[in-house]
């Protein structure tokens, strides 16, 4: 329908507002305080429920003895 | 007020957000299970269909008159059909199940419109089948990743909307603090992905643009697929996993903030090195360059952060079949993502381009790094979502040492075999056929490459297959329940002891 240079401007314009749209998210996360305290930050993914300090994650049936074998190497 | 009206008020900026009371974990896994259920099912049926299309196809490349009687079958809709199936099949799938899900419980917040969830992958999955099956019957398009007949892009469309629109719900009711990174991370995702599609979908199939333009907003498109929607959801899923299971923070969170805003910002120019050699402005494909290049430097910020949180937990990694998956993707991450950067360089350009090195790189993002992580995902989700622990150690360790040895093996013949295919095509002085035998040089040279891929996806088939029947075991069979104990399942249901 366009030449293809038309077509070039709207797909730039579409970049442009890929940026912009990036730029502005960047620009409210910094308003928002989301930059600062980052030590806090890392640490929302722990909870009263998966506490920090504590492995989630073992093969079926082998947690009691990976958890043994994980102090063991903790402790040398 | 009206339903209608109260929803938008709710998602309106103007209006003050609404901060609801922490929700315990254990909760909001209860009230995620259908929808997930859902999603993770489908991934696994959409796993085993893709990998089915995958072998046919490889198997094709060296053995041509393998099913030749079936029209249906042929190589292009066998490799398009598979394409089709791993993508919009099982990736986005696994992606709407851990995604949503690791966004679900860091809002912290009661899961709303969950209905909404169920209905959209209802939809996605039904309008999948219908482009697959149009595949086959011959009904696909010649735009790689769009290969899908386009009348089913408004049902993917509409479907896929409906799931963005819960997941910035979600955020928007998320309890008040720290966005953490894999929230920013699975945010984005959500939003670049429809921008993506439904500009792709209008530019070359609704209102199509002439010329080279179309090749310009399909590696735009096809591109961006991979670094802006797997990429970020499977980063995501790794910032969540690695600290959880290992019970330690991640070890600079500033890293990983500043990796997830340079990927947002610089990312979206890199997919033009698609088209290096092409009739198309020489500046463009330089801006590519530049952008796929500057990559490097989220990758960098990622892996020194991966590496850094891991390192001295060997054991803890080993012990643990998340972990084992994770690292396994995070280190692809990080590999794939170096080798991308170097393709996009005209002089390695010229001799990767057109060549299997090209598909080993593919299969090195999307598989090596985005599927293993979503396996990883899945291991770790799927039992706190039933409150039930996976019935088999010993299927999870066939699916972990298949698929990687398999994804290993697939990658150094992709690689060395389409190195030397592009040497060779390069050299004038290699004729076309041999004047001895009469075969075609080249092709006869990658055929042992060809085949050692086929060998692998062997592997990968069985490790497939393992995960299949211990997720079915684990959702049907009564043997599931008895592993309830340890710290696979922290969080019990009262009476259930510990």
């Amino acid at each position: 329908m366009f030449e293809w240079n038309v077509y070039l401007i709207i797909i730039f314009a579409f970049g442009g507002l890929f940026f912009a749209s990036a730029v502005a998210a960047l620009w409210w996360s910094a308003k928002n305080g989301q930059l600062r305290n980052f030590d806090q930050g890392a640490r929302v993914v722990f909870t009263d429920e998966e506490p920090e300090g504590i492995h989630t994650d073992f093969f079926p049936g082998e947690a009691e003895k990976a958890g043994r074998k994980l102090r063991e190497s903790e402790v040398r | 007020m009206s339903p209608l009206l109260s929803f938008f008020s709710k998602v309106d900026p103007q209006t003050k957000p609404v901060v609801s009371q922490k929700v315990a974990l254990s909760a909001i896994d209860h009230q995620m299970r259908t929808p997930v259920l859902l999603f993770t099912t489908s991934a696994i049926l959409w796993l085993l269909i893709g990998t089915a299309f995958a072998i046919i196809a490889s198997i094709k490349l060296h053995s041509p008159d393998f099913l030749g009687n079936f029209e249906w079958l042929t190589f292009g809709r066998a490799r398009s059909a598979h394409l089709n199936a791993m993508a919009y099949g099982w990736a986005n799938n696994a992606v709407f199940a851990v995604g949503l899900w690791v966004m679900a419980r860091l809002c912290k917040a009661n899961i709303r419109y969950g209905t909404m969830l169920v209905i959209a992958g209802s939809f996605w999955n039904i309008g999948v089948t219908i482009g697959v099956i149009g595949i086959l019957t011959g009904g696909l398009t010649s735009v790689e990743w769009l290969e899908m007949p386009p009348y089913v892009a408004p049902m993917l469309a509409f479907s896929y909307v409906l799931i963005a629109v819960w997941g910035v719900l979600m955020f928007r009711f998320r309890e008040k603090g720290h966005v953490y990174v894999s929230q920013w991370y699975i945010l984005g995702a959500l939003f670049w992905f429809p921008w993506l599609y439904v500009i792709a979908q209008t530019m070359i199939f609704v209102e199509p643009a002439t010329g080279t333009v179309q090749s310009i907003t399909n590696w735009w498109f096809g591109h961006n697929v991979l670094g802006l929607w797997y990429t970020p959801m499977g980063l995501a899923a790794i910032y969540y996993m690695m600290p959880k299971v290992l019970g330690r923070p991640i070890y600079s969170y500033y890293l990983s903030v500043l990796g997830f805003w340079s990927l947002a910002l610089f990312y979206n120019w890199a997919g033009v090195h698609h088209l290096i050699g092409g009739p198309i402005p020489v500046w463009l494909i330089s801006a590519g360059i530049v952008a796929s290049v500057m990559m490097v430097i989220p990758v960098v910020v990622t892996a020194i952060n991966h590496h850094m949180t891991a390192v001295g937990n060997a054991r803890a990694v080993w012990c643990s079949p998340t972990l084992r998956f994770i690292v396994f993707g995070a280190m692809s991450y990080t590999l794939a993502s170096f080798f991308g950067s170097w393709m996009a360089l005209r002089d390695v350009n010229v001799v990767t381009h057109f060549t299997q090195f090209t598909v080993g790189h593919a299969h090195h993002g999307v598989y090596a790094f985005f599927t293993m992580t979503m396996f990883g995902g899945i291991y770790f989700m799927v039992p706190r979502i039933l409150q039930r622990e996976w019935p088999s150690a010993n299927l999870i360790r066939v699916h972990f040492w298949c698929v990687s040895i398999g994804i290993g093996m697939m990658l150094v013949a992709l690689h060395v075999g389409g190195w030397i295919q592009g040497l060779q095509l390069n050299n004038p002085d290699i004729p076309y056929t041999s004047p001895e035998s009469g075969v075609v040089t080249i092709l006869s040279a990658l055929k042992p490459w060809l085949f050692s891929r086929s060998i692998s996806g062997v592997l990968i088939t069985i490790g497939h297959v393992a995960f299949f029947i211990n997720f079915i075991l684990m959702v049907i069979g009564p043997r599931a329940v008895r592993y309830k104990e340890g710290p696979t399942l922290l969080v019990k249901k009262e009476g259930e002891g510990a």
